[in-house]
């Protein structure tokens, strides 16, 4: 049995998300991957994450397009060659160029991703001399990854990462089998395929097994994954660091700014439009928006019972909403007392080191309401 | 009847040097015939398992 991972396995760019990739990864190590092409997100810790948790947990990451520009060097090793069942197997992987490389490190280099057909058309006839079938892992989608096996010669079989779909009906390029297994997890693929005395697929069929409650748990992974939920919920508290949800009170809610907008459209169309509607977006572009020391001005309520937390339902949250600035909901509902608070509020973040321009009278303008 | 008792094990002894030589043949033949049969074995049965897109979620979301 051969078993392969279309990338793209790590989480988001935030810290639980790393610690929950790291248990991820160790779980994994015990599923006997047999290659994992590189998605843009396995990135997002940096190389050198990456490349521990390949050591440690023995992951076999590849990819044959994406170099250190310093270097000029492959960042991964661009194929493996594997044997099954008499076959041996040519296994490589492309990224898409057109994916956004962002990583959490302050170290990482800039990366440059080569054409991948160009790659492809290099490498393949090169992983042919050493290897009975050829084996694609095209983090590039679906549409991508078809225009390129349209241009493409000897690739026997290719796995489509970075989509949402899985192929549950067997789907054939030109000569090239296609895999496709989903995304998050909820699918596993299998496919069983003849091959043939040129290393050829002569047939196959897919089968598509939907990972959900009907699929019984393995005990001694489900032991681990409830062990680690444990260990997430402290590690969580520990990272705001002293920024602990401490003040408000339990019986207060924070209701988003859609319940805000029922009442007060035209102030809400305003804010909507101006940099306080971006200010997650804009932490999470420096890569910041797992800070809680800048968390605690781009969010709802950071320091407040039921205020911003990256679980549902408290993430819909994020972004300087109303609430940010008039408290919470639930009180502004019953005596409307908190309106004195916005403009006492503004300074808590628009301070000297994060905002030496501000002017209370000019930087008003721009959010009138 | 000696004589053709001994006529008989010389015709037996004589079928049975060339059934000998028959099966010989026919094994060096099967054996020469090699090609044939290893290319019924060369139709290799493999199974691929295959994830993708996990995004570091360790329950699946539906």
């Amino acid at each position: 049995m051969l078993n392969l991972d279309g990338g793209d396995l790590f989480g988001q760019r935030e810290m639980v998300e790393k610690e929950q990739t790291r248990f991820l990864c160790e779980v994994s190590s015990s599923f006997g991957i047999d290659a994992i092409g590189l998605g843009e997100r396995d990135l997002n810790y940096g190389i050198q994450f990456l490349r521990d948790m390949m050591t440690t947990y023995k992951l076999p990451f590849i990819n044959a397009n994406v170099k250190d520009s310093r270097t000029g060097d492959l960042i991964l090793p661009p194929y493996v060659i594997v044997e099954r069942g008499g076959v041996r197997f040519g296994i490589v992987s492309v990224l898409d160029p057109q994916q956004k490389i962002v990583t959490m490190s302050q170290h990482d280099p800039e990366y440059i991703v080569e054409d991948p057909l160009v790659t492809l058309r290099r490498l393949v006839p090169e992983i042919r001399k050493q290897a009975d079938t050829v084996i694609l892992i095209s983090h590039l989608g679906d549409n991508l990854t078809e225009e390129l096996l349209k241009e493409l010669e000897g690739v026997d079989i290719c796995l489509v990462g970075h989509t949402y779909r899985n192929y549950s009906t067997e789907r054939v390029v030109l000569h090239t089998v296609l895999l496709g297994a989903g995304h998050e997890g909820r699918f596993i693929g299998r496919c069983d395929a003849t091959i043939g005395s040129k290393g050829e697929v002569s047939s196959f069929s897919i089968g598509m097994t939907s990972l959900d409650d009907k699929i019984a748990d393995d005990p001694v992974v489900a032991e681990k994954v409830s062990q680690f939920k444990e260990h997430l919920k402290e590690f969580r508290t520990s990272l705001r660091g002293e920024h602990q949800q401490t003040k408000g009170s339990d019986q207060e809610q924070f209701l988003t700014e859609r319940s805000c907008q029922k009442c007060h459209q035209d102030s809400w169309k305003v804010v909507k439009a101006s940099a306080h509607e971006n200010a997650m977006a804009s932490l999470r572009s420096k890569g910041q928006g797992f800070n809680p020391d800048c968390l605690v001005c781009h969010v709802v309520g950071y320091e407040y019972k039921n205020g911003y937390d990256d679980l549902p339902p408290y993430n819909t949250l994020s972004n300087v909403q109303c609430e940010a600035c008039h408290g919470y909901g639930t009180m502004h509902a019953r005596d409307g007392s908190m309106l004195k608070r916005a403009r006492e509020s503004c300074v808590g973040c628009h301070d000297q080191e994060n905002s030496p321009n501000f002017d209370y009278a000019v930087y008003w303008e721009k959010i009138k309401h | 009847m000696k004589p053709i008792g001994r006529r008989v094990s010389a015709t037996l002894l004589s079928l049975t040097i060339l059934l000998s030589l028959v099966l010989l043949l026919l094994a060096a033949v099967d054996k020469g015939r090699g090609p044939a049969t290893s290319a019924a074995e060369e139709w290799r049965n493999v199974t691929i398992v295959y994830t993708s897109d996990i995004k570091g979620k360790i329950d699946p979301c539906g």
